[in-house]
């Protein structure tokens, strides 16, 4: 799954209604899409820490991949943000887009303008960016403190 | 929890987003309670863009800018609510949804 094609497809499901404005059907995939751009990128980051990026993607990769879930990025935002610099960037933008993919996909009363879901994708967008910033360590202490627990 | 007041939450979030946009941008700036998605208490703000060109020609970090400078800013406050930012113009908040 390449995250930068699902940030492309929100950005033409935003930008690609033939007459008219967007439907709210759309705007609503492309945040939903726009979150899932960054937490398929986060699961990718984790596999490849672990198994290498040159691993061959089977069902260990695939175990690996999976290990992460929306509520592990949720309930350890704070610890994470700790971490400082990029990755705090990097972790509000997730939680503000989850919650965004939350009301999205679930809220009947949830009401997505045209500005909101561009602003949206940018921000997945720059996520990605400030995490592929950040130091070599930063990232690691990220995606370790997301897969594994404190005791 | 320290909850500060809405005059100051519009306040910080003015500062910010008009030094992030440019306040030809930016016309209004919302503040409400709202919940993260676990019922926990949150903040909804809603910066009011002046036209849609604004958000369609925003700079590649202004929103991930604006997100964390305000978190940062509500925190150094005492406020742990969590920002939530929405974009729209004034057309957008008045216009009705399609079904």
């Amino acid at each position: 799954m390449n995250p930068g094609h699902l940030l492309e497809q929100a950005e033409n499901l935003i930008l690609t209604q033939p007459t008219g404005a967007p439907r709210q059907a759309d705007l609503r995939r492309a945040i939903s899409t726009a979150y899932y751009g960054v937490f398929h990128f986060v699961m990718a980051a984790a596999a490849d820490l672990v198994l290498g990026k040159t691993a061959p993607k089977d069902d260990l990769y695939a175990r690996v991949y999976r290990s992460l879930n929306h509520r592990e990025l949720k309930d350890r935002s704070n610890d994470l943000r700790a971490i400082g610099g990029k990755i705090k960037a990097f972790i509000d933008a997730v939680i503000s887009l989850q919650k965004d993919r939350h009301d999205a996909d679930y809220s009947p009363l949830y009401r997505v303008s045209k500005s909101d879901a561009l602003a949206k994708v940018t921000l997945a967008r720059s996520a990605i960016v400030s995490f592929r910033d950040a130091s070599e360590g930063d990232q690691k202490a990220c995606l370790i403190r997301l897969m594994f627990k404190e005791r | 929890m320290t909850v500060i007041a809405d005059d100051k939450i519009r306040g910080i979030v003015k500062n910010i987003a008009t030094a992030t946009f440019g306040s030809a941008n930016v016309k209004d700036f919302l503040s409400e309670p709202t919940t993260d998605v676990d019922g926990k208490a949150a903040l909804q703000i809603t910066i009011v863009l002046a036209s849609e060109s604004s958000a369609a020609e925003m700079s590649p970090n202004a929103a991930l800018d604006t997100l964390v400078q305000i978190h940062d800013e509500l925190l150094k406050e005492g406020d742990d609510r969590f920002p939530f930012i929405r974009y729209a113009t004034s057309e957008d908040l008045r216009a009705d949804v399609d079904e």
